[in-house]
Order: C-alpha cells, then structure tokens, then sequence
C-alpha cells in the first residue's frame, strides 16, 4: 500500500498539444496543469467536455504522452501503463468473449504476462464477491446488466491490487438510480479499501458525493480553474445540504465558464 | 470482508441473482430441446415438400428428365454397393478437405495481417479486389498448365475458390476490433501478441466464421468444377458421364451426393460456430 502522507499522483506542468492538420491551429488540450493527489484520497476531475480531463485521466494510465511536463506516480514518471495502477472506463470496456472470471484475470494476465498463481485467483475471486457478483462468475458480459458490468469492471481493477485508480466517468452510462446505488457502493468500498483515487465526471452531485477534493477544469485550453476541498465526514448521505453547497459553489464556478466561452458546436 | 449489495435494484430489475439464473438456465434447456424438435419438425416438412414436389414434376411433365425418387435411391445403393460411389467420393473428399482447411488457415493469416498491418493492407488491399472479380473458374488454365491434372490441381483449385472469403472477412474482422478494448488491454500493460491473441482474433472470429461458411460453399462448387474440367475423376466425373448419357437416376446419385457434402460441412460449421462464438448469445 502507498506512504502514509505521500503524494500518489504528481503532475508537473503538463502541456498536451494535438497538432491538427492544414491550416487550423494546434489545439491547445492541457495548458500547465500542476496538481498533487495526495495518497489515499479521492479526487474528482470536473469540467465541460473538451477541457482535458479524460486527456489528463489517460496521462496518468500512460496511454498517452504529454508534449511538455510529466505525470508522477508514486514518485515514478509515467512512461507507460504503470504497474501500480487500474483504469475504469466509461462502457465498463469489459471483453465481451471473457467470462466475468476470465475479465477479472485479465487485468493480473495482461500485467505480468502468465498465467495467474493459486493466490492471485483467489484474489480475483475475492473481489467478484466483494463487487456482489459472486454466482456470476461464468456469465458473459452480453448477460449481464450496465450496472453490473461496471462491478466487474471495478473487481478487474481491484484485482490488480493497485495504488491508484484511475476512473473515467464510470457510471455515466448508467441510468439514475443505478448510478446513486453504485455511487454509494464505490464510497463505501472505498472507505475500506483508501486506494487513491482519480475520478473523472461531469456530474456535479456525484463529484461532491464521492470526492475529498474537486478539480473544476476549464477549456480552450485545458486549465485547473479551482480546486474545492470537500470537508464532509464519511459515510456521507446523498442530498447532505453541505454537499448540495459543495455542488453549489462548484456550478458558480463552471457556469462562468460555460457562459464566457459559449458552446461550439 | 463486507460485499457490496448483492440484492440492489438493477440486479433485482434483472432477475439475475445466481438461483434465477439456474432455474432459467433448466427453462433454456428445456425450450431448446423443444426449439430441436420444433426445428427439425419443420425441416422434415420442408423436405417432405421438396420430395413431392421432385416425385409430382417426376411422375409428370419432367418425367424425361428427373428420375422416379425411388429408383434414384435404388442407384445410390447400387453405385455404393459396387464401390463406385465410395471410390469417387475416396476421391473427392480429400482434396476438398485439404483445399478448404489450407484456404482457412492462409485465409485467415493473410486477411488479419493485413487488417492489422496498414502498409500491407494499402499494397495488397486491391489484389483482393481483382482476385475477389476474377471468376476463379478463368484460372482453370493456369491451374492445369501449373499443377497438371491430377488431384493436386483440383486441390489447388478448391484452396483458390474459398480463399478469398475468408480473408476478406478476417481482414474486415481485425480492421474493426474495437479500438477502445485494445486500449484497455494496453492500460493493462499487454503486451502487442497478448493484444493479438485476447484482444484481436477474438473479436475477429464472427466475421471470420462468417466468411468460413461462404467458403465452403465455394470449395464444394470449386472441386466439382475441377473434377470436370480437370481431372475428369471423382463426383465430378460421375456427373459429367451419366448427365452425357442421360442414365438420370444414376446422374441423380452424384448429385445428391454433393447437396449431402456440403449439408454436412454447414453442419459442421454451425457446431464449430456456436461453441467459437458462445459469448454473442443474448
């Protein structure tokens, strides 16, 4: 497990260009962001589509380069997918010809590129029971629902015994209720497990729910326009009016934005 | 260590807690078994039509050209009793077979090399489309004055006759992997053969098999086409000498006996398809 008080993820002035091709400009993505996650926290990535956070989220799983800067992970540069971490995606990016069992080994497979031992079998197993689908582990993506393929691919993370998670609008696919039940479920795994995690999502609530600090991105380009600490006790309960506050100062915030900028089609 | 709620509402929604799941997995069986009856039902009823409708047209207007279905059956007993049809068959399946499997396995390196490799796909990508126009049936010339008449030839052109298929499909198969499941084997740390072999052939398998099934059908006709007009042996041969002289329920015996082949290797291909492909079922 991380240090005590480290910083787990470390952000160093990072730049992200994409060079667009004829005569239209670079497109400036993420313009100097420095930001430290300390370990053990959960931080949630907020902004308009466009500013950068799921750019800044796949920097971090060394998916993709910086132009300039550099992400840390536990003290290391991120040069490619780093050992220690797990991405969630968005469509729960399970493989649809793997049974949940097979999916959630794949993340150990893929990694130390074996078959796994006794011991990390049992691991795995342990987390599909913890994510609640243990009877399920034959069952073949196509089969299950949305929200459940997002437990599995929250077990497939966990299984890798990672330091950091990396989550990138989880539950955005879900519908609402299925969300609010899955977001009660992460903090309360959470709070068991205190895996640092990095959580990208456009949705206010869930930020201010689950995260201890929100990073409020804005665009054109890509900047941290403010970070809010989210001082409430866990295990917090959906609609906590200093939550609602939280939300509040957060919308402030964006909605500048969004105004100052307008929408581009 | 504590479990997330095993009995939240989308599970619930879904009726998919493990003891449902047993008791429809028993209901699946069940209504399979029904689901072969019925199937197999309606192709009795299909080939039942079929058969009147060759006994009517044989009994009637056709009756100088379709043999009397009792006496067609009477002929295949004959010719396999007197071991001709067993010796062209000997003669047949093996190139057939050989033609095909090989067709496969080319097919499918071939096609997923070029899906997967850009620069080989911009080169080779339009040789798929000339051999894919060219009646394969043209290059029966090049096939004797190359591999001369015996079986080899009518091997190779069975193999010509179902490549293309197979590797357009595998091709098109690994083009379309999706892109957002390689990166998730990448943020793994998988390696480029891992993204291979877990990520790429399996996602490619649908179309593939896909393409497989056409080239069967094409490997049948192909290895006809060459025992008439190549080698003059086998089923092809026996076609060509009873329809030249109009003995028809002897003609009959060959024919059949080519529906039969490729009835089978279709049957084939759905077994092997549905255990390949088990994770598609909805």
């Amino acid at each position: 497990m991380s240090q005590a008080r480290g910083v787990a993820i470390k952000f160093q002035n990072i730049h992200k260009v994409y060079s667009t091709s004829g005569s239209e400009q670079p497109l400036h993505v993420l313009d100097d962001i420095a930001l430290d996650i300390p370990a053990g926290t959960f931080c949630c990535l907020v902004g308009p589509s466009g500013c950068g956070k799921t750019t800044l989220l796949r920097l971090a799983g060394g998916l993709i380069a910086s132009s300039r800067g550099s992400a840390l992970l536990d003290g290391a540069e991120v040069t490619g997918p780093p050992r220690g971490a797990s991405m969630v995606f968005q469509d729960s990016g399970l493989f649809p010809w793997m049974t949940v069992r097979d999916n959630v080994e794949a993340g150990i497979k893929m990694r130390e590129h074996r078959r796994l031992t006794p011991t990390e079998r049992a691991f795995s197993q342990e987390q599909i029971v913890k994510v609640g689908l243990a009877g399920f582990e034959n069952f073949y993506p196509v089969q299950l629902s949305g929200g459940m393929k997002q437990r599995v691919g929250l077990a497939r993370a966990l299984a890798r015994g990672p330091q950091v998670m990396l989550m990138d609008e989880p539950f955005g696919a879900l519908d609402a209720q299925t969300r609010a039940l899955m977001q009660e479920e992460l903090q309360q795994l959470w709070t068991r497990e205190k895996i640092t995690v990095l959580f990208v999502t456009h949705d206010l609530d869930e930020a201010a729910y689950l995260a201890d600090t929100v990073v409020l991105m804005s665009r054109n380009p890509g900047r941290i326009k403010s970070v809010i600490n989210v001082d409430v006790e866990r295990p917090r309960v959906i609609g906590d009016p200093r939550l609602a506050e939280i939300r509040r100062a957060a919308w402030e915030s964006l909605r500048e934005e969004l105004q100052g900028v307008g929408e581009p089609a | 260590m504590a479990t997330m709620g095993a009995s939240d509402t989308d599970m619930q929604s879904q009726q998919r807690t493990p003891a449902a799941a047993v008791d429809t997995g028993n209901v699946l069986v069940g209504s399979r078994r029904g689901a072969t009856m019925a199937t197999l039902g309606q192709l009795a009823l299909s080939f039942g039509i079929l058969l009147a409708v060759w006994w009517l047209l044989s009994a009637g207007i056709a009756s100088n050209v379709l043999p009397h279905p009792p006496r067609a059956f009477e002929a295949i007993a004959t010719l396999t009793a007197n071991g001709e049809l067993p010796s062209a068959l000997w003669t047949t399946i093996p190139g057939l077979l050989i033609g095909l499997f090989a067709a496969t396995i080319v097919g499918a390196v071939a096609g997923l090399l070029m899906g997967l490799i850009a620069p080989l796909d911009r080169l080779m990508g339009p040789w798929l489309y000339v051999f894919w126009s060219m009646p394969i049936v043209a290059a029966l010339p090049l096939v004797v004055l190359t591999f001369g008449i015996g079986v080899e030839a009518v091997t190779f052109y069975v193999f010509l006759s179902s490549l293309f298929p197979v590797v357009m499909n595998a091709r098109s198969g690994a083009k379309h992997t999706d892109r957002r499941l390689i990166e998730v084997a990448r943020s793994m740390g998988a390696r480029q053969r891992e993204i291979l072999v877990h990520v790429v052939i399996p996602s490619s398998l649908p179309p593939m098999a896909a393409g497989f099934r056409i080239a069967i059908g094409r490997a049948v006709v192909g290895v006809i086409i060459a025992q008439l007009f190549i080698s003059a042996a086998g089923i092809g041969r026996m076609l060509q000498f009873y329809g030249e002289t109009l003995q028809m329920e002897l003609y009959f015996a060959p024919l059949l006996t080519t529906i039969a082949i490729g009835l089978i290797l279709n049957g084939l291909a759905d077994v092997g398809e549905k255990r390949l492909v088990r994770w598609q079922e909805t």
